[in-house]
């Protein structure tokens, strides 16, 4: 007799509960569009920007932690879900979710927080067989981009940036991006390549303070788009 | 109204009968009470006796190596502490030899970071980098998980494990590290002493009190070690120049650490330090009386030599002796899966 009552009052807490989320969320369209210069960035041919010539192989990257603010940057929500973007997989550019209704600014984190990083074993877009774990020592890779300069020098460009540890922590989150019920981001990888020779710097494959530096660099160059 | 009351009862329903076609026999870790809170948090990874069958199977399935030679019981043999014995350094797919000794798995639950520069955080994470290993297994997880997931056995077992037959690396790191943690020691002669059931020979117990005055401060009871990252003051082999924890953390204050290795089942796990330089105890008991050396990161408790005359090496190494635990070593339960 006792398990009926709880099952009716499970049901109707169930049926507050969505009836109250529903009424508050709204669909939510984010399309990411990395950029070489003005033009949208491929793994096809070699893009110019600017003085530089680029040839891109790989590009992917994950963002987490979705935050929603009203429009005095009050937080009304965050989805600690992580998404794992690939140039080469224009579905996973493209994010369908919900947010509040009167969600005005959104951020997102740009790689993986360190609580994730010392948690074990994740699955869905945070499982290690999607390639960017590092096998020899713990750590998602935040980011993946590689290909070559081809002018004014040929040089090959490998950069796998991630860290979660102390002063090495490569995980970054986007300034505030205004948003209504789509929005188009934009970030510029021929301005982190730019930002990234001018260093010198052409091969990351472990945590570090540059691999740390590059990725504050590369996460501030997320910006609303007008396609 | 009325469809939407209609849906979430059917949704509630079907999550009922979700929760009923599979169902593993939860199983709990187990360790005497004095013993402090394991590291591993099992709400994340629930123990089952299906989890660790799927797990136990996959340690001892040589497909996780990239020609399918080599398990992660090729180095690591049950009876034998869980360790390659009798090699210096581990060797693994084409007779590869690595650089580092194969560690002991034993008592798992209560390690904060593991191999021996403590370059893996967490126990789930641990065996991505055998398998990935050149010299090691020589795959990567996404191999493995390709190659084992149409596998009728591993589709079932993982069903069983985690209620979804579709075999993840999620699931595979998660299965293991289950088998792993069940590898638990604490039946030697030193925990049945120190529960009353039986008394030391004159002999341990001056080696007892030797290791508590000289020994205790890294390799601190019960788990024989403090998990921290210590120079012993061994020589630089000039071949590896192993720079061990430095590797990890690129601060200088690390060079030539290692990871504190528990002492439990010390007896059955030769050739000993991370390189494996030592192939008995009275070795490791010179080293420490006279083999050290200087250098700017030794263990302050090393600076000056451990005095030992050599009754007090014998007397000790008998107490040494009292940390193996025969019934952990040959537990049935750890060895191949066969038969179910």
């Amino acid at each position: 007799m006792k398990q009926p009552i709880i099952l009716i009052i499970s049901f109707f807490l169930l049926l507050f509960l969505s009836a109250k989320s529903q009424t508050e969320q709204a669909n939510f369209r984010l399309q990411f569009v990395p950029m070489f210069g003005d033009s949208i960035a491929t793994t096809n041919g070699i893009v110019s920007a600017g003085n530089n010539n680029y040839h891109l192989s790989k590009c992917r990257f994950y963002l987490s932690n979705f935050q929603f603010f009203d429009a005095n940057q009050k937080l009304l929500s965050t989805e600690s879900k992580a998404y794992l973007l690939d140039i080469e997989d224009l579905q996973s550019l493209h994010i369908i979710t919900t947010k509040p209704k009167n969600a005005t600014y959104i951020t997102f984190g740009v790689g993986i927080d360190s609580i994730t990083n010392v948690s074990g074993a994740m699955g869905g877009a945070l499982d290690p067989t999607k390639g960017m774990y590092w096998s020899w020592q713990s750590g998602y890779i935040n980011i993946k981009l590689e290909g070559n300069f081809s002018s004014p020098h040929i040089k090959k460009f490998e950069y796998h940036l991630g860290g979660y540890a102390g002063e090495h922590a490569c995980y970054n989150t986007s300034a505030f991006i205004p948003i209504s019920d789509t929005v188009n981001i934009g970030v510029s990888l021929s301005e982190f390549l730019n930002q990234a020779e001018a260093q010198e710097t052409y091969k990351i494959m472990s945590p570090s303070a540059t691999a740390a530096q590059l990725s504050k660099a590369f996460a501030a160059l997320f910006q609303p788009l007008n396609l | 109204m009325m469809k939407r009351l209609i849906m979430i009862l059917g949704f509630g329903a079907l999550l009922i009968a979700a929760s009923h076609t599979w169902q593993s026999k939860p199983l709990k870790l187990i360790y005497p009470n004095s013993w402090p809170k394991p590291a591993y948090d099992t709400d994340r990874n629930p123990l089952t006796e299906a989890g660790v069958w799927l797990g136990r199977n996959l340690f001892y399935d040589p497909a996780l190596s990239k020609d399918n030679t080599i398990s992660c019981a090729s180095c690591h043999l049950s009876f034998t502490a869980f360790t390659h014995v009798d090699h210096e350094l581990s060797h693994g797919i084409d007779d590869r030899i690595g650089t580092r000794n194969s560690p002991v798995l034993i008592n798992l639950a209560w390690n904060k970071s593991f191999m021996w520069d403590g370059a893996v955080n967490h126990l789930d994470m641990q065996a991505l980098a055998p398998i990935s290993h050149p010299n090691e297994m020589g795959s990567s997880i996404t191999e493995v998980v390709e190659k084992l997931a149409p596998n009728p056995n591993y589709k079932t077992w993982c069903f069983q494990a985690f209620g979804d037959s579709n075999l993840t690396g999620e699931y595979m790191l998660k299965a293991l590290a289950q088998f792993q943690l069940t590898l638990v020691s604490d039946n030697s002669k030193y925990d049945q002493m120190q529960r009353g059931e039986i008394t030391f020979s004159a002999q341990e117990t001056r080696g007892y009190d030797l290791f508590k005055a000289k020994c205790n401060s890294c390799h601190t009871e019960p788990l024989f070690t403090n998990g921290s990252f210590q120079n012993n003051g061994l020589s630089l082999d000039s071949l590896l120049s192993d720079s061990g924890r430095m590797m990890v953390t690129k601060n200088d204050a690390d060079n030539r650490t290692f990871k504190v290795p528990t002492l439990r089942n010390i007896e059955f796990s030769k050739p000993y330090m991370h390189d494996g330089r030592f192939k008995s105890l009275s070795q490791v008991m010179n080293h420490y009386q006279s083999g050290i050396e200087a250098s700017n990161t030794l263990a302050k408790e090393l600076e000056n030599s451990i005095a030992l005359n050599e009754n007090e090496k014998i007397d000790l190494v008998a107490f040494l002796m009292t940390l193996s635990d025969r019934e952990f070593l040959f537990n049935p339960e750890f060895g191949y899966p066969s038969g179910k």
